[in-house]
């Protein structure tokens, strides 16, 4: 069993700089956690607090339900792949991954053992005599993950392990992840500031930003409920759209008015909204695939439909991006197929109302609550 | 396969030329030359009463075989090599330590360090003034302090004494020797990438296992620099010795440097002087050679 | 095993304190130059020597302010021949390094390697015949002399160390220079030296000090006594001052008195200089 459990960890930097402020997370055993959010918003200082190597300035750690806040990292029984692989440069791939278990005096075949298991699962066999010098990115890698994998340790950490690589390479290790979490059974803490890895490889995420969690959940709720507007911006691309609006309330429909439109709210969301919010400004959050421009769903909709003027289109093959200006302001729309509609023209558009979001405007707390 | 260079190669290749040509011309004629002359000089008889002579007479090898059947050059030439072996074995010691202890994360690591580099700038001829004066029997401060620490119980003439004058300048040279490694293997220290450590901390690894799996493999080239450019600076050490302790007493520290200084300048027996010169620079060129051997196969490891 | 685990603060004031001990034990043979130097007559015979003064006199230094070989006069000859030096060095040394490191020759590694070589070669192997040399030229007891030999030991340190130092600035300057209608010495001249102002003084600063504390040159070259730079001039009067300790350290504290100065000054440009061109070439 291999639980984790964070609680109220701070990290204050000699300089007064808190990096990671009153962060409580609960992680499962056998979960794939990933740890997301904007540079510097200290993710990967959490992460090596777990691994050990930062000092806790206060809070508990448990790995296990043991307290680990003063235990070497070598007593932690914690594996953890590096950003730049960190690969023993004098040393072959075979030794680089027989490292750790030789130093703990593992007899030699087993060593061996593991050590070719790992190589086969990973596709490293024909490279385990050369030196990390003579390997490629992604091979590289893969030997940094053989020489985690073959601790059999009770978690393992990822500090942004795919950063370093081209874009093709990374979509392909990302399944290759997926699909080794689920050989191994263990506990992955993955830390990214890519939030497609986030929301395709883990089974929780935690969004941070600046030192502090602001949302823990899975990638489905953290992307349909988003806390706040900070989280609904960053997990999602092309980023969420925030239109400033004022709530009205008109014989028991409430309607949200933007420049000259009124939007009707559905009642399914009206419900969820507390009453005194009914007659306040308030961000809409509206994603840009909840734009819509077939006209047969404006026909259908006409009271959720409004004009945009097109500024950029942005082709993309099967779809197309379309960033219009509205209300002053600037929307981004994702359109399946191409529109025929050119720069600078105007365009009907119509919103998605039951998937819209709504945040406070000072705040900026999502106000639905389920 | 004759290559064929581009004029614009070739254009460049004259601006470079033109650049470099002076300090080489310069190079060539007042070292160069002198070492072809001296080579010469080994091989004819030249002392003060031949000097004036117009024609002065070819021995061919006579000198080599007369100052390698003298008794002091064979002490000179173990001097020599004692006085580098040790220098270097102390000065690579106390020079690592100490760049392992300046490595650590702490305020005053950077400039302490940075201060300890001045005693490898120091005029040798004060190091052996200094020397003289800190080890003399009389009002001497060592002395001084080993008498009040009760480890000697009289005063010690240490660059008087047969049996001490050479590891007293082993150890004078050292102390200008030591911040020199410090230096060298600290710059080889910081290029060892921090996550290095990282991983064998994770990896399990004790300090005791991290320097001898990480630091001491990553640290391959700077030792092998610093202990080749220490054996060939301290080989040719002449300043030091010379004032400290002249080559005595009775020839303990006599090095092939001084020797060769003292045939010629204060015997006027110039060929046999540029002949000792000779014999010391040839030692050095092979042991060169090797530093540049070592060099390419690191490189092409690399 | 239980280890013991320091707070990082209490670290820091521990090292740092052992780090003030090894300076205070390495560096005491400055302090004691110096302290010296400032001891009357009395206290330098004493058997016993004192840590700290009892009475500070600078009659060390005033009593060697006449004669031939006076203080004043020694530490002139030394500023003049290292001065000379540097600037034959600084001219020779720097257009070399600069060519070795901004254009491909076919004959730079062979020029490297002679640089390199060079800078092996004991100073007693091209004594005597410079010694010869110099005699038939005539300028044997000028300050010429010592001043060109000592050129030959900066001169490849120098190149050596500005080649790696120029050849990790970035091109674009010179060809933005090229652009904007420079030649290529014009280039080098107006753009690159400004610019590499801290590698220069970092070669002006290890060339001075190279010739400031020669000896053998100087010795060998120069034989009369108003003409000699402090690293003879004490060397030939040992003998006549014996034992008076305080008036050779006052000596020894004026030789090393600009290496300290240069030295604190330019620490940081020192220290970068010897690691930038050491280790891997």
């Amino acid at each position: 069993m291999a639980s984790v459990v964070l609680k109220n960890i701070n990290k204050v930097y000699s300089g007064g700089n808190t990096v990671v402020k009153d962060c409580s997370i609960e992680i499962a055993d056998k979960e794939f956690l990933v740890l997301v959010g904007p540079s510097g918003c200290g993710k990967s200082t959490t992460l090596r607090m777990i691994a050990g190597l930062e000092e806790i300035t206060s809070g508990e750690i448990y790995i296990d339900d043991k307290l680990v806040n003063d235990v070497q990292p070598k007593d932690r029984d914690i594996a953890m792949v590096f950003q730049n692989y960190a690969l023993y440069p004098h040393m072959t791939v075979y030794e680089n991954m027989a490292f750790a278990l030789k130093i703990r005096k593992m007899p030699k075949n087993e060593i061996d053992d593991r050590v070719r298991a790992a190589a086969t699962i990973l596709g490293i066999e024909d490279l385990l005599e050369r030196k990390p010098k003579a390997l490629s990115g992604g091979q590289r890698q893969r030997v940094a993950l053989g020489r985690a994998m073959v601790r059999q340790p009770k978690v393992f950490l990822m500090d942004e392990p795919l950063s370093n690589l081209d874009a093709k390479l990374r979509v392909h290790m990302r399944t290759e992840l997926t699909k080794l979490h689920k050989k191994m059974q263990t506990t992955f803490i993955y830390v990214t500031h890519d939030q497609t890895e986030a929301l395709t490889m883990g089974s929780r995420i935690v969004v941070m930003k600046e030192g502090v969690v602001h949302q823990v959940g899975s990638p489905q709720i953290i992307y349909d409920q988003p806390v706040n507007m900070f989280v609904a911006s960053f997990i999602g691309s092309p980023q969420m759209n925030f239109i400033n609006g004022q709530f009205i309330l008109e014989n028991d429909q409430l309607y949200v008015c933007i420049g000259n439109y009124k939007l009707p709210v559905p009642h399914g969301i009206k419900k969820k909204i507390d009453a005194a919010y009914f007659t306040k400004a308030v961000v809409m959050g509206i994603r840009p695939e909840n734009i819509y421009d077939q006209l047969v769903v404006l026909e259908s909709f006409p009271e959720h439909c409004v004009e945009a003027k097109i500024d950029v289109i942005e082709h993309m093959g099967s779809e197309c991006y379309c960033y219009m200006l509205f209300n002053g302001q600037q929307l981004i729309g994702k359109f399946n197929g191409q529109i025929n509609d050119k720069i600078g023209d105007s365009m009907k558009i119509g919103f998605n109302m039951n998937k819209v979001h709504f945040f406070d405007q000072e705040t900026q707390e999502r106000i639905i609550v389920e | 396969m004759k290559i064929n260079y581009s004029r614009e190669y070739l254009r460049s290749e004259k601006k470079g030329f033109a650049f470099v040509v002076p300090a080489l011309l310069f190079m060539l004629a007042f070292v160069g030359y002198p070492i072809i002359y001296n080579f010469i000089l080994s091989v004819y008889n030249v002392d003060i009463m031949t000097l004036g002579q117009q024609h002065k007479e070819f021995v061919g090898l006579k000198n080599y075989i007369d100052v390698f059947n003298n008794p002091l050059m064979l002490i000179s030439i173990w001097n020599t090599f004692l006085f580098t072996i040790g220098s270097i074995s102390i000065q690579f010691v106390i020079g690592f330590a100490l760049a392992l202890f300046f490595n650590l994360e702490f305020t005053l690591a950077k400039p302490m360090r940075g201060l300890l580099v001045v005693s490898w700038m120091i005029p040798m001829t004060v190091i052996a003034l200094l020397s003289k004066f800190m080890l003399s029997p009389s009002g001497g401060i060592i002395n001084q302090l080993l008498l009040n620490l009760q480890i000697i119980d009289q005063p010690i003439g240490w660059l008087i004494n047969n049996s001490t004058a050479l590891w007293s300048v082993i150890l004078a040279n050292s102390w200008v020797g030591i911040p020199f490694n410090m230096i060298l293997l600290t710059t080889g220290l910081s290029n060892i990438s921090k996550s290095l450590y990282e991983a064998a901390e994770v990896d399990g690894a004790t300090s005791l296992q991290k320097f001898f799996y990480i630091t001491l493999p990553q640290l391959r080239p700077a030792i092998l620099s610093v202990v080749i450019l220490g054996f060939i600076y301290t080989f040719k050490v002449f300043d030091l010795v010379f004032v400290a302790t002249g080559g005595g007493p009775v020839n303990a520290t006599e090095l092939m440097s001084t020797l060769a200084y003292k045939l010629s300048f204060a015997q006027f027996a110039f060929s046999k002087g540029a002949t000792v010169a000779n014999v010391l620079f040839i030692i050095l060129f092979v042991v060169s050679l090797g530093y540049l051997k070592l060099i390419r196969k690191d490189e092409v490891i690399n | 095993m239980k280890t013991l685990v320091l707070r990082t603060k209490e670290k820091n004031y521990m090292l740092s304190f052992i780090a003030i001990v090894i300076g205070v034990i390495f560096l005491f043979p400055l302090y004691w130059i110096v302290v010296s130097s400032l001891k009357t007559n009395v206290e330098i015979f004493a058997s016993i020597p004192t840590l700290i003064p009892h009475n500070i006199t600078f009659s060390a230094y005033t009593d060697q302010l006449t004669g031939p070989n006076n203080i004043l006069n020694s530490f002139g000859n030394s500023l003049l021949i290292a001065t000379l030096s540097m600037v034959l060095s600084i001219i020779l040394a720097v257009p070399a390094a600069y060519g070795l490191a901004r254009f491909p020759m076919r004959t730079t590694k062979i020029f490297i390697m002679i640089f390199l070589v060079t800078q092996m070669l004991p100073v007693t192997l091209i004594l005597t015949p410079m010694f010869l040399i110099y005699k038939n030229l005539g300028i044997l007891d000028t300050y010429l002399a010592p001043a060109l030999s000592d050129a030959t030991i900066s001169i490849p340190f120098v190149i050596l160390i500005l080649r790696t130092y120029f050849l990790s600035l970035p091109k674009e300057l010179e060809d933005s220079a090229k652009i904007d209608g420079c030649s290529t010495f014009m280039a080098f001249i107006k753009i690159m030296l400004p610019i590499s102002y801290p590698g220069l003084v970092m070669a002006a600063a290890f060339s001075f000090l190279f010739a400031w504390g020669d000896l053998a040159y100087a010795l060998t070259f120069i034989s009369t006594p108003e003409s000699r730079p402090m690293t003879a001039g004490i060397y030939n009067f040992m003998g006549k001052y014996g034992t008076e300790w305080n008036k050779i350290m006052a000596y020894g504290t004026l030789l090393v008195l600009p290496v300290v100065a240069i030295f604190v000054v330019l620490q940081k440009y020192i220290v970068a200089g010897l690691t930038n061109g050491a280790v891997k070439e």
